[in-house]
C-alpha cells in the first residue's frame, strides 16, 4: 500500500482557538492540492482557508482510499482544535503541541502526537488509535456534558506517555485508555465498560458512578468513595499487556448504582485507604 | 522544612466586611484594601510560625505578602483570605475541564517575613495592568425633595429582597429600611466612585470622550475581533442581557456570565441529573429541617435566614419548629446558631454525601469514618433527614468551588432525589449575584445553554473547559473582551487576569472596578435597581421587575440602551443591519 | 404595510364554509380585505395555483415558554448538540434543540408549519413574568398563556369558603395581573397535595388540610369561569395522569359539565392531552385503550372539548408538566434525569426525559388512544390536534398526525412497525374513517379560533380577519391524499408561503423575516366595590403566603412587548 503524505507546516500562529476539522484523511481524500489548500477553517468565528495558516505540500491529488493518506502537522501549537474529527482511516502525525478535541468521534485510523494536547482528546471515540508522547488535558475519551453514561469512548485505544487531567474515560462504554503517568480526579467515572490503566497515581474518586468496566491504578489514589466494597487482594496484576509486580486490592462498585465494575489499586501506595478497611481486610485475607 | 514554614490549605470566600466595602468605598479604596488584604490563621499555626505580623504565602501561581490575623474558626492546617485581588494572585486557574478554577482548597506554603506587604499597585504591576491610576470621583448628590419609595428590590445578592423602603432627599439616598448591612451600604453609597464619563485609554491614562465616539471604538473592536468574549452580566437586568446575546451572535463570539465561577458546577450537575427544588414559599411554610452545606448566609446572604428560617410560615412556627444543621469545613457564623454542626474535611464532601445516600438506602458503610465524620454521626443526620416533614438543603461555594466541583452538587442532588422516596426534601443553590440566575435564564431561552456559550460556527455551543471564560482567558484563546457589570480582574485567578492586558477590553459599568485598570474603552452605566429599571430573577427563579428610585446621572444611560446602541453599530459594521 | 393579492389558491376556510374553492385572498395593512380594494399596480401578486390556502394554524396547547420549559432546555443539552441550524442574519437567528428548542426554533418551527398562534398552557402565577419574557422572545407567532389555579392557596381558601363571586373576582384579578388568557387545572389539587404531603390524588379523594376533592375544585373553578364570561373557560389536565385505569377519572371529569350551569357562551370545560388520561387496565402489562369510552362520552356531551396529546412513536420527548407527582412516578421508570419544583403557593412542576418506542407495548397503546378518540368522534369541531409538546412528541411532527387522520394507509404503514400484541386489543385497525383536509382545517384553525374566542379575527380568511395565511404546495383534487399521504407530509412540513400580519415570513419553507407577534390576554371587567373587597382579603393573605410583595407580583402593561388586551364583560355585579 502506497502511503500518500501531506505535510502541513504552520506558517502563521493563530491567536484564537481555531477549528480545523477539515484536517482529516477523509476530508483530503479525492481532492487535488488546490482544493485541499482551500479547505475551510474557522479562526474563532472568522472563516478562512487552510492555506492561510499552513504551507501545504503533498501529491497533486489525494487518493480516494482514505487509509493511504498520512497528514503531518509541523510547528503545531495548542490553538489548533478538532483535528482528526470523525476520521475513519489513515494517519495524522502532530509535531508540537495541539489543542482541544483531537480525534473527536474518531472511527478509525491513527493519530500520533509528539507534544501536549488540551482537553477532550478522543472524546466519544468509536475506534482507532491515538498515541501521545506528552501530557494531555482533561476529559480524555469522555462523553459530553448531559449525555447518558456510556456515550463516551466505545472502542479503540488511547495511549498517553505522560500525565492526564481529570475525567479520564468519563462515561466510556468500551475501548482502552492507558496512561503512563498520573491522572487527575474522577478517572473512569460513570463508566459502563472498557478499561482504564493508570501506571501512576490518581486524584479523588476514580470510578465514581461506574456500572461496569475496569480501572487499574498503579500509584497513589487520593481518595475513594465509600460505596466501593473491598472484594479481594491479589499479589500481582496483568492487564492489556502491562504487568504490575506488586499486590493490588480489588474493589467492586459503584454500589450506589448497583455497579459491578472493578477498581483495582496498588496496595503499597494506598495504605491510607486500606487502613479504613482494616476490619474487613482480615475477612478478605482469609 | 524550617519550623518557620508551614504547609496549609488556603480557602477564599466572601465576608460581610468585604461585601460592604466593595459596595460602599469600592475596590480602589483603602477600606476595601483593609478588608481583603489579610490572611487568617489558626492561633496554633500562628504560634508555630513565631507569631508573625506578616507572612509570605506561596502557591504554584506565585507569592504575596499579607498581614496576619488569627481566628479560632480557622482549622489548623488551613488559612483564609477574603475573595478579592489578593486571594486571586494565589489560586490555580486550571478548571479540570469544568470551567471553574480551583477557588477553594489551594495548597500553599506560608512563612514569616519582614518584607513589605503587597499593595494593590504591586498587583496591578505584576498583572501588567494598562492603567494604574483612574479618574475616580464621587457623583455629587444634591439635597432636595423628600421621597419615600416602597417595595424597592435590592440589587445585591440572590435573595432579591423586594420589600425595602428607600428614603431619598433630592438625589441623596438617606435611608434603607429592610435591607441588610450590605444592602444599606450599596444604596447609601450609590454615588461613590462612579464612572461619570466615557473614556478611551491613551497610554497609561484615560482621556474623556463623547459617548458616540466611545461606542464607535468599542463597536470596531468587537466587529473586527475574530473571537470576542462578552462576560459578566450578573449585575444587570434581563432586558440588557438579551441584547448582549445578540451581540455575541452577530460577532460570532462567546457570551458568558459569572455563574461560570460560582454556581456553574450546580448548573452542570442539573444537566446531568436534574434537581428537586422549590421557591421560598414552601420552605417558609413547611420546612422543619434546614441544612446549610458549604455556605455562610450570615455573611453573604444576610436576610436569608430571617426571611426563611426565623420567620413563621402558615404551617410552621418558625425557628423553634425547625432544626438547623450546618455542614462546613470550619465553624462559620452560620454554624454558631445551628442545632447540629458537622465539620467535613476540605473537598471530601462527595464522600460524606455518598455515605449519607448509602445510609438512606440502608447500604452498609464499611469505613468507620468518612471525610472526617464518624459513621454514627452520618447515620444520625441521615435519620434526621429521612424523618423530616419537609427538608431543605441550601448550598454554596463550599460545594461548587471544591475540588469535586459539579460532582459534589450531583451527589447532593441525588441525595435529595433519594430522600424523596421517604419525605419531601428540596435543595436550592445560594446564588451570589442578584441576577446571575437571570443571566442563565436569558441565555437558556436564547441559546439552549446557561453560560459559556459561543457562536463561532453560527449556532450556539457550550463546552466547558473550552468556551468557559477562565479557560479562555488563562490560555489566551480570545482576542477582545466586553466586560459588562462585573469585575473579573478582582476575582479571577491571576493567569486569567493577566491576559486582559494583552488584548483590547471594553468595560461597561457604573463604578470603577479593578477591571477598568485593563480597559481600553470605559463606558459609564446606570445602576440597575437604583437608577435603571429592569427584570431580575431571584435565586429560586422568581422574576421581579426592579424599580428605580432615582434617575441615572446626567449623560449616563442604562445598560439596555448602551448595548442597544452598540449592537446597532456592530450590525452596520458587519453588514447584517437592516 | 403593503398590499398583497393571493390568486388562484384552493381556499379551505371552515369558519366561512369554504371547502376548497379556487378564489383570491387580498391583504392590506395586515388585514384581509375585499380584493376590489387592492391597487393591482402596487400590490404584490402571488400565484397560489394548485396550492391549498388556509388561515394560519392555531395550537391551543404547547409548552413553549416559562420556567419549566427553560429548565427543560437546561436538562437536554444532549439534544442541542445534534440539532443546530446556523443563523442567516439578519433574517434568521440561530436555532438549536429538538424536544426543547430555543425560542427561535420554536417560532420559526411553527411558522414553517404554517402556524401563527400558539398557546403556552401552564404558567404558575408567581413566575408568569418569566413566561412572558420567553413568549416575547419567540419570533413570528401570536401567543397567549393559561394560568395555573387549581393548587393556588388563595383559590383553595375561597373554594373552601364557598364564596363563588369572590372566587370569580379573584380570578378576574389574577388573569389581568398575570396577563393570561384562561384558567388551567393540572391534576387538580394534586400539586397542593404534593407540596404538603408528597403525593397526588384522584378526583374524589380529599386533598390534605382543606378536605376538598378535585371534583369540588373543578366545579368551583368552572362555575367561576361561567361568571367571568371568559371565552376559553377551564382547561383541565385530569387527575391520575399516567396511571393505568385513569380513563374512568377522565370520564368523571367530563361528566362534571352536568353539574355546572351554563351562564355564558362557550364550552364548559376542555380536557387536555386526553391520551395521557385514557388508559384502561390495571397495570402496565394489562394496559388498554380507553379511547372508545372517551369518544362515546365526547359524542354524548356537547359541552366538552378535548385535545389529543398524540404520541409520536420512535421519537424522543421531554415530559414536562405541572403534574409533579406524575413526573416523580415516571422518574422511577426511566431512572435517569428528574427535575421537580414546588412553586410558592401556586403550583409545582416536573421534568423527565422520555422516548417512545415503536415496538413497545405500552407506547403502542398510548399511540392508539389519541387516534381512536379523534376518529371515533362525531364532531371535528370539538377535537384538537396536539402532542402536548414536548410531552408526547414535538410539534414538528404535527404533519404526521394529519396523515394518520386522513389516511388509513398511513395508519397501517405505521402500525406495521408497532407492537402487534397491543394492536390486537385495539379498535384502531378496524377504523376506516378518513378525515378530509377541510376537517383538518377545522381542527387546526377554525375551532381553535372559536375555542379561544378570537374567531372574528383569527382562524379564517374572511374579510376583517388578521392576515395570517398559510399556503401549502399540494392540490387535494389532483393528489390522492389517502393513498399518497407522503405528499401531505411534505407539503405540511414546509409551508410554501406564510404570511403573518400581512408580512411574508416564510417562503419555500424557509424563514425570510423575523417579526414579532402579539401576546393576547384577557381583562375581565371588575366592579370597583368587588375589587375593593377582593383587595381587602388579598393584601393580608399575600403578605402571609407569598415571599414577594403584592406590588411586585403584578405584571405591568409595559412589561409585555406587543400586548393585545381583550376586555371581557363579566356577570359580576356590584
Amino acid at each position: 500500500m502506497m502511503i500518500m503524505s501531506f505535510v502541513l507546516k504552520l506558517k502563521s500562529i493563530p491567536r484564537v482557538l481555531t477549528d480545523l476539522r477539515n484536517i482529516s484523511p477523509d476530508k483530503f481524500a479525492g481532492k487535488n492540492i488546490d482544493e485541499i489548500r482551500n479547505l475551510k477553517i474557522l479562526e474563532g468565528g472568522a472563516p478562512s482557508t487552510l492555506d492561510t495558516l499552513f504551507d501545504i505540500d503533498g501529491p497533486s491529488i489525494a487518493p480516494a482510499e482514505v487509509k493511504t493518506i498520512e497528514i503531518t502537522i509541523e510547528n503545531s501549537v495548542d490553538k489548533l482544535c478538532f483535528v482528526g474529527y470523525r476520521m475513519s482511516n489513515g494517519k495524522i502525525v502532530v509535531k508540537g503541541n495541539i489543542g482541544h478535541f483531537i480525534g473527536y468521534k474518531m472511527k478509525g485510523g491513527t493519530i500520533v502526537i509528539y507534544g501536549k494536547t488540551r482537553n477532550y482528546l478522543g472524546a466519544k471515540m468509536v475506534n482507532g488509535v491515538i498515541e501521545v508522547f506528552g501530557d494531555v488535558g482533561h476529559r480524555v475519551g469522555c462523553k459530553l456534558q448531559g449525555e447518558k453514561s456510556g456515550k463516551g469512548m466505545r472502542g479503540g485505544s488511547i495511549i498517553i506517555h505522560g500525565n492526564a487531567g481529570a475525567d479520564v474515560g468519563w462515561g466510556m462504554a468500551g475501548g482502552t485508555i492507558v496512561v503512563e503517568g498520573s491522572v487527575g480526579n474522577f478517572a473512569g467515572s460513570d463508566m459502563v465498560g472498557g478499561v482504564v490503566v493508570i501506571k501512576g497515581g490518581s486524584g479523588i474518586y476514580p470510578g465514581l458512578g461506574m456500572v461496569s468496566g475496569r480501572i487499574v491504578i498503579g500509584g497513589e489514589v487520593k481518595a475513594i468513595v465509600p460505596s466501593f466494597y473491598l472484594d479481594s487482594l491479589i499479589p500481582s496484576l496483568k492487564v492489556k499487556g502491562i504487568t504490575f509486580q506488586k499486590p493490588f486490592a480489588t474493589f467492586i462498585g459503584d454500589a450506589i448504582v448497583s455497579g459491578k465494575g472493578m477498581l483495582q489499586i496498588s496496595c503499597e501506595d494506598n495504605k491510607h485507604i486500606l487502613e479504613l478497611y482494616k476490619d474487613i481486610l482480615e475477612e478478605v485475607r482469609s | 522544612m524550617s519550623e518557620k514554614h508551614l504547609s496549609i490549605i488556603l480557602n477564599t470566600g466572601r465576608t460581610m466586611r468585604q461585601g460592604m466595602s466593595m459596595e460602599s468605598d469600592g475596590k480602589w479604596s483603602k477600606k476595601y484594601f483593609e478588608d481583603v488584604a489579610y490572611i487568617e490563621l489558626n492561633p496554633e499555626d500562628f504560634k508555630t510560625l513565631g507569631n508573625p505580623s506578616k507572612v509570605k504565602i506561596t502557591t504554584n501561581q506565585g507569592s504575596i505578602i499579607l498581614l496576619v490575623r488569627t481566628n479560632n474558626r480557622v482549622k489548623q492546617g488551613s488559612a483564609f483570605i477574603p475573595m478579592g485581588p489578593f486571594a486571586s494572585m494565589l489560586v490555580d486557574y486550571d478548571s479540570d475541564g469544568t470551567g471553574i478554577p480551583y477557588l477553594k482548597s489551594t495548597k500553599a506554603v506560608i512563612e514569616s517575613t519582614t518584607e513589605p506587604t503587597t499593595t494593590l499597585q504591586d498587583i496591578l504591576k505584576i498583572l501588567e495592568a494598562k492603567v494604574t491610576e483612574i479618574p475616580m470621583m464621587d457623583l455629587e448628590t444634591k439635597h432636595g425633595e423628600k421621597r419615600v419609595i416602597e417595595n424597592v428590590s435590592c440589587p445585591f445578592c440572590g435573595d432579591v429582597c423586594d420589600y425595602l423602603r428607600i428614603e431619598v432627599e433630592g438625589t441623596k439616598i438617606v435611608r434603607n429600611v429592610g435591607g441588610c448591612a450590605i444592602s444599606i451600604s450599596k444604596f447609601l453609597n450609590y454615588n461613590k466612585h462612579r464612572i461619570l464619563k466615557p473614556y478611551i485609554r491613551n497610554g497609561n491614562r484615560f482621556t474623556e470622550v463623547g459617548l458616540e465616539k466611545a461606542l464607535d471604538i468599542a463597536a470596531e473592536i468587537l466587529a473586527n475581533a475574530k473571537y470576542p468574549l462578552i462576560y459578566g452580566l450578573s449585575n444587570t437586568c434581563v432586558e440588557a442581557i438579551d441584547i448582549a446575546v445578540e451581540i455575541a451572535e452577530v460577532t460570532h463570539g462567546i457570551i458568558d456570565n459569572t455563574s461560570v465561577v460560582c454556581h456553574g458546577p450546580t448548573i452542570l450537575a442539573l444537566q446531568e441529573v436534574g434537581a428537586v427544588t422549590a421557591t421560598f414559599g414552601p420552605m417558609l411554610h413547611l420546612a422543619d429541617l434546614v441544612v446549610f452545606w458549604g455556605c455562610n448566609p450570615r455573611e453573604a446572604h444576610m436576610n436569608h435566614i430571617s426571611r426563611i428560617v426565623m420567620a413563621r410560615g402558615r404551617f410552621s412556627e418558625g425557628r423553634k419548629a425547625r432544626k438547623v444543621v450546618v455542614v462546613d469545613i470550619r465553624k462559620t457564623m452560620t454554624a454558631d446558631f445551628a442545632d447540629l454542626f458537622i465539620q467535613v474535611e476540605p473537598s471530601r464532601d462527595v464522600e460524606l454525601l455518598r455515605a449519607l445516600r448509602m445510609a438512606i438506602k440502608d447500604l452498609e458503610i464499611e469505613a468507620p469514618r468518612v471525610a472526617g465524620v464518624p459513621r454514627e454521626k452520618i447515620l444520625e443526620l441521615a435519620e434526621m433527614m429521612r424523618t423530616s416533614r419537609y427538608g431543605v438543603l441550601f448550598f454554596g461555594m463550599g460545594l461548587t468551588q471544591s475540588e469535586a466541583r459539579f460532582r459534589a452538587i450531583e451527589e447532593a442532588i441525588k441525595l435529595v432525589q433519594d430522600l424523596n422516596e421517604w419525605t419531601k426534601f428540596v435543595l436550592l443553590p445560594m446564588r451570589g449575584h442578584y441576577n446571575v440566575n437571570g443571566a442563565n435564564q436569558v441565555l437558556l431561552w436564547n441559546t439552549g445553554y446557561p453560560y459559556a456559550v459561543d457562536f463561532a460556527r453560527g449556532f450556539p455551543r457550550m463546552i466547558v473547559g473550552v468556551t468557559s471564560t477562565p479557560d479562555l482567558l488563562a490560555n489566551g484563546d480570545v482576542d477582545a473582551a466586553l466586560i459588562i457589570a462585573s469585575d473579573p480582574a478582582a476575582h479571577f485567578p491571576r493567569k486569567a487576569v493577566e491576559y486582559l492586558s494583552k488584548m483590547p477590553v471594553i468595560v461597561v459599568d457604573a463604578k470603577w472596578s479593578l477591571t477598568t485598570a485593563f480597559a481600553d474603552v470605559v463606558i459609564p452605566a446606570g445602576m440597575v435597581g437604583i437608577e435603571c429599571e429592569g427584570t431580575v430573577y431571584r435565586m429560586d427563579g422568581v422574576p421581579i421587575y426592579m424599580k428605580k428610585v432615582l434617575d441615572p446621572p446626567p449623560g449616563i444611560l442604562c445598560d439596555k440602551e448602551i448595548l442597544g446602541m452598540l449592537l446597532k453599530r456592530i450590525k452596520e459594521l458587519k453588514k447584517v443591519g437592516i | 404595510m403593503m398590499e398583497m393579492l393571493i390568486k388562484n389558491g384552493i381556499v379551505i376556510d371552515p369558519l366561512n364554509s369554504i371547502k376548497g374553492e379556487v378564489m383570491d385572498i387580498a391583504v392590506r395593512n395586515g388585514k384581509i380585505v375585499d380584493p376590489s380594494e387592492i391597487d393591482l399596480s402596487k400590490a404584490m401578486v402571488i400565484d397560489a395555483k394548485n396550492k391549498v390556502v388556509m388561515a394560519g394554524g392555531i395550537d391551543i396547547h404547547s409548552h413553549i415558554a416559562g420556567p419549566k420549559v427553560n429548565i427543560g432546555r437546561l436538562m437536554r443539552p444532549e439534544d442541542h448538540y445534534l440539532t443546530n441550524k446556523p443563523h442567516a442574519l439578519p433574517f434568521r437567528r440561530a436555532e438549536t434543540g429538538l424536544t426543547v428548542p430555543n425560542v427561535y426554533r420554536i417560532g420559526y418551527g411553527y411558522a414553517r408549519l404554517g402556524y401563527t398562534f400558539v398557546v403556552e398552557p401552564a404558567t404558575p402565577p408567581i413566575k408568569t413574568r418569566h413566561t412572558h419574557h420567553e413568549l416575547d422572545a419567540i419570533p413570528i407567532i401570536d401567543k397567549a398563556a393559561y394560568v395555573l389555579v387549581d393548587s393556588n392557596w388563595m383559590a383553595l381558601d375561597l373554594i373552601a369558603k364557598g364564596d363563588r363571586d369572590l372566587l370569580a373576582t379573584y380570578f378576574a384579578w389574577l388573569l389581568y395581573t398575570t396577563k393570561t388568557y384562561a384558567l388551567k387545572l393540572v391534576d387538580p389539587g394534586s400539586d397542593f397535595s404534593w407540596i404538603y404531603k408528597g403525593r397526588g390524588i384522584d378526583i374524589d379523594e380529599q386533598i390534605p388540610f382543606y378536605g376538598l376533592t378535585p371534583r369540588d375544585i373543578i366545579k368551583s373553578i368552572a362555575e367561576a369561569a361561567q361568571i367571568l364570561n371568559i371565552p376559553h373557560k377551564v382547561h383541565i389536565h385530569c387527575n391520575r395522569l399516567g396511571y393505568p385505569g385513569n380513563y374512568s377519572t377522565t370520564l368523571k371529569t367530563m361528566e362534571i359539565t352536568g353539574t355546572v350551569s351554563k351562564l355564558t357562551p362557550g364550552y364548559t370545560l376542555h380536557v387536555t392531552h386526553v391520551q395521557f388520561t385514557g388508559y384502561k387496565g390495571d397495570s402496565w402489562a394489562t394496559l388498554e385503550s380507553g379511547g372508545e369510552d372517551i369518544a362515546k362520552e365526547l359524542n354524548r356531551n356537547p359541552d366538552v372539548t378535548l385535545d389529543l396529546g398524540q404520541v409520536i412513536p420512535g421519537r424522543p420527548a421531554t415530559t414536562m408538566t405541572a403534574d409533579a407527582p406524575f413526573e416523580f412516578v415516571l422518574y422511577h421508570l426511566t431512572k435517569w434525569k428528574w427535575y421537580s419544583t414546588d412553586t410558592e403557593v401556586d403550583s409545582a412542576a416536573g421534568i423527565v426525559p422520555y422516548r417512545y418506542r415503536k415496538k413497545n407495548y405500552v407506547n403502542t397503546v398510548q399511540w392508539v388512544i389519541g387516534l381512536e378518540i379523534a376518529l371515533l368522534a362525531n364532531d371535528p369541531w370539538r377535537i384538537f390536534i396536539t402532542t402536548d409538546h414536548p410531552n408526547a412528541g414535538t410539534f414538528l411532527d404535527y404533519p404526521k398526525i394529519i396523515t394518520w387522520l386522513i389516511s388509513k394507509k398511513a395508519r397501517e404503514d405505521t402500525m406495521k412497525e408497532m407492537s402487534q400484541r397491543a394492536l390486537k386489543r385495539s379498535a384502531l385497525p378496524s377504523i376506516n374513517k378518513e378525515y378530509t383536509l377541510y376537517d383538518i382545517a377545522i381542527m387546526t384553525r377554525a375551532s381553535p379560533a372559536k375555542l379561544i374566542g378570537l374567531e372574528k379575527v383569527k382562524g379564517h380568511l374572511g374579510i376583517g380577519a388578521d392576515a395570517d395565511i398559510a399556503i401549502y404546495d399540494i392540490n387535494p383534487f389532483e393528489v390522492d391524499i389517502s393513498k399518497n399521504y407522503e405528499f401531505v407530509i411534505k407539503a405540511f412540513n414546509r409551508a410554501w408561503l406564510v404570511v403573518k400580519n400581512g408580512e411574508i415570513v416564510v417562503k419555500d419553507g424557509e424563514i425570510v423575516n423575523t417579526i414579532y407577534g402579539k401576546t393576547y390576554y384577557v381583562k375581565p371587567e371588575l366592579p370597583e366595590d368587588l375589587e375593593k373587597e377582593l383587595m381587602k382579603m388579598l393584601e393580608p393573605k399575600f403578605r402571609e403566603y407569598y415571599t414577594i410583595t403584592l406590588e411586585n407580583f403584578v405584571i405591568k402593561d409595559h412589561e409585555i412587548r406587543n400586548p393585545a388586551e381583550i376586555k371581557i364583560k363579566t356577570l359580576l355585579k356590584r
